[in-house]
């Protein structure tokens, strides 16, 4: 389990694997404010990413990788943003 | 396009084919059978998808339909029909055909003769456009904001769109990483496939991702990554406005996997590891002989050694021809449909039975048997079973009764083909061996009628006076003997007129070891099967009497023709010159044949290999096998090369 709760943020690990799915979505549906960090992931599960892309959170930092910062992270900016927009 | 993947494609295709076959025909006895309408509705959706892969689109599109079509008779929206089953019978065998191109290292060949919209007009639907098989390319709304992504100096050539299937987490799919390994990588869009309704229940292992993608590389490469979700993307060329055609995957001539009982490479690892252990004693050994271990005990010690390897090495070559060893059960199943065409097309209901009784043979002897039976289960059909009306005249059954039975007698396979139709008449044997000048009436006439029967075997023997477009003119049994000949085989044939008709196969189920006299002629090495060897002989000069255009000798009272295996081989006229010359003495239909040879070699046991490819059909040579150098060499036939 690499998803975990700390000091106000949820923050990843280096791989987040399929059944972070799960915490994550827990953890998104408890603290709905939360900022997400994931500084640290260098991968994560598809599911993983569903979970971002549904709760649209706030992120925080940049990815560890490459793949996910080039193509994961526009899509993750662009959720969190029209997010934003629909709040406003 | 990888090669493994086509490989693993050209093994389980055949399968998948039977399997559909297999259940099509079963279908058509009992056309409410669910588990037989599940079965062929799998087999064909998988072949769909598989061949989708290396865009074989007419192939692909005629089984869409032939899925289409299975799918609606499943959901009871059609009713299964003889019609229906038959169109789909004829796509397996087209399917079947285009395997044998691919085979043959192309692209499948041609169309599919109208197959693909027979069957969409049984289903009532559109016929989808086969060079496309998926929405048109640019056209899908969903592939120009990906491209408009694009850097001015991107080069798109392949773009997917990838829905994974809401249960996809549960079968250990990442789409991500899916989409991650498409090669050449140029933008990549993902998002929600709708927006969830509700976050207060939301399942996380519901997979609700869409993820599209563009490649510079083309469509196989893109299709290769998402081959274990083909029924999950759209795939579209965006190369410039035209669609790109891909280079067909260029195939080595005859590939042909094989499967393997994972037990069998254990045994096989297991006897790796005991040669391992040898080579470390005989490291040993080594060690002990430079330390100064007397002659006599390191002697001793290495004849213990060697047989220890000589056992390995035995157990070793058992197990890899063990490996070779495949069931003929899939070859087998081909033949129903087969026989349900041939009959079909001939008017005559047959009934085809096997019982292979799980027979497993050599691979090159599974595959080299099928030929010869489609032959023979022909002419059954095309000679042997009557007509309903001359059946019911006999008193017989209407349907035609055909039986195929394959056994395993120790080293030997046994294949017998039985047909209930009208038997082979000797005395018409006799006026059409008579008559094609095959042998005089005298000859005949000394011949038993079991004799006489077995002459339907030489070369240009027919008897039926009306050439079917099935069996043609003298398509001759000549041809099925010597096919089975290659292999090792013989086949004779037992009839009792007017009752039933069995000819039966020997084959030996193994490449087995083969004594060989290599023999050398013009600087080369030939391989001469010890078995066709009757003696060697020097033969003097002068005892070779020009006769004619050719020479013959005198061996042991018999004259027999001599020849020079080099200008057998085509090579140029020999001198006859010298003072003496080196035969060999083989048998031949004809009685004993001398071939004058350069000189002998040794004798080798050595496992022989049939010939395959185009040297397959070369007259005299019978195999090859490799020497101790590495060298291949050839093994002939000199009767054959005289003939």
């Amino acid at each position: 389990m690499s998803v975990r709760f700390e000091a106000g943020a949820i923050r990843f690990g280096a791989d987040c694997p399929v059944e972070d799915a799960e915490t994550l979505a827990g953890l998104l549906a408890e603290h709905r404010s939360a900022v997400v960090d994931v500084t640290a992931c260098i991968s994560m599960h598809g599911a993983v990413l569903q979970a971002l892309l549904s709760f649209a959170p706030k992120l925080r930092g940049a990815f560890a990788d490459d793949f996910l910062n080039l193509w994961v992270f526009p899509a993750l900016a662009e959720t969190s943003r029209q997010d934003l927009m629909e709040k406003l | 396009m990888s090669d493994e993947l086509l490989d693993q494609f050209m093994i389980e295709a055949p399968e998948l084919v039977a399997q559909a076959s297999d259940d099509l025909l079963a279908l058509e006895q009992a056309p409410d059978d669910r588990a037989r309408l599940d079965s062929a509705f799998r087999a064909i959706h998988t072949l769909k998808g598989s061949v989708g892969l290396f865009g074989f689109d007419q192939m692909g599109a005629m089984l869409h339909a032939g899925e289409d079509l299975l799918g609606a008779i499943r959901d009871g929206r059609l009713g299964a029909d003889d019609e229906m089953l038959g169109a789909l019978l004829d796509a397996m065998t087209r399917t079947e055909q285009w395997l044998g191109d691919i085979e043959r290292g192309g692209a499948p060949l041609g169309e599919d003769g109208g197959l693909g919209a027979r069957i969409r007009a049984l289903l009532d639907a559109p016929a989808i456009d086969p060079a496309v098989g998926a929405p048109a390319g640019l056209d899908a709304d969903w592939v120009r904001p990906l491209l408009a992504r694009l850097g001015p100096d991107a080069a798109p050539k392949t773009a997917v769109r990838y829905r994974p299937d809401a249960s996809c987490y549960f079968a250990g799919d990442d789409p991500l990483q899916i989409a991650r390994k498409t090669p050449e990588l140029l933008a990549l869009r993902v998002g929600l496939c709708s927006a969830p309704a509700s976050l207060d229940c939301y399942d996380p292992f519901a997979c609700n991702l869409e993820i599209a993608v563009v490649s510079g590389a083309g469509s196989d490469a893109v299709r290769a990554a998402f081959r274990f979700v083909p029924d999950q993307i759209e795939i579209v060329s965006v190369a410039g406005d035209a669609a790109i055609g891909e280079p067909a995957p260029a195939a080595a001539a005859q590939r042909r996997g094989l499967r393997i009982d994972a037990a069998r490479i254990d045994d096989l690892s297991s006897l790796v590891d005991d040669l391992v252990v040898a080579k470390t004693a005989l490291a040993e050994l080594d060690s002990q002989a430079r330390a100064g271990l007397e002659p006599a005990r390191l002697v001793d010690a290495l004849a213990v050694r060697r047989a220890e390897i000589d056992q390995l090495v035995e157990r070793l070559h058992g197990a890899v021809v063990g490996l070779r060893l495949a069931p003929l059960t899939p070859t087998l199943r081909r033949l129903p449909r087969f026989v349900r065409g041939v009959a079909g097309e001939l008017g005559k209901q047959v009934e085809l039975t096997i019982r292979d009784e799980g027979a497993m043979a050599d691979k090159s002897v599974v595959e080299g048997l099928f030929d010869p039976l489609i032959h023979l289960l022909r002419n059954a059909i095309d000679h042997g079973v009557e007509a309903s009306d001359a059946r019911r005249a006999a008193g017989k059954p209407e349907q035609g009764r055909l039986t195929l039975s394959v056994a395993r007698r120790g080293d030997l396979l046994t294949v017998a083909v039985t047909d209930d139709g009208r038997g082979i008449d000797p005395a018409r044997v006799r006026a059409a061996a008579q008559r094609r000048g095959l042998m005089n009436a005298a000859a005949l006439a000394a011949l038993s009628d079991a004799e006489t029967t077995e002459l339907i075997f030489r070369p240009g023997f027919s008897t039926s006076e009306t050439v079917s477009s099935v069996s043609g003119r003298g398509v001759g049994m000549d041809a099925v003997r010597n096919s089975l000949a290659k292999l090792g085989g013989t086949v004779s044939v037992a009839s009792s007129p007017g009752r039933s008709t069995t000819v039966s196969i020997n084959l030996p189920v193994s490449v087995v070891m083969t004594r060989l006299l290599v023999v050398e002629s013009n600087r080369e090495l030939y391989g001469v099967p010890m078995s066709k060897v009757i003696e060697t002989a020097r033969i003097a000069a002068k005892d070779a009497a020009p006769i004619r255009a050719g020479r013959a000798v005198v061996l042991r009272d018999t004259p027999a023709p001599l020849f020079d295996l080099g200008e057998l081989l085509g090579g140029a006229p020999p001198d006859w010159t010298g003072a003496d010359y080196t035969a060999l003495v083989v048998a031949s239909p004809h009685g004993p044949i001398a071939v004058r040879i350069d000189g002998l070699r040794q004798s080798l046991d050595t496992v022989m290999r049939p010939l395959r490819g185009l040297l397959a059909g070369m007259p005299g040579v019978v195999g090859s096998t490799l020497l101790g150098d590495g060298r291949v060499m050839m093994v002939l036939d000199p009767a054959e090369l005289v003939a």
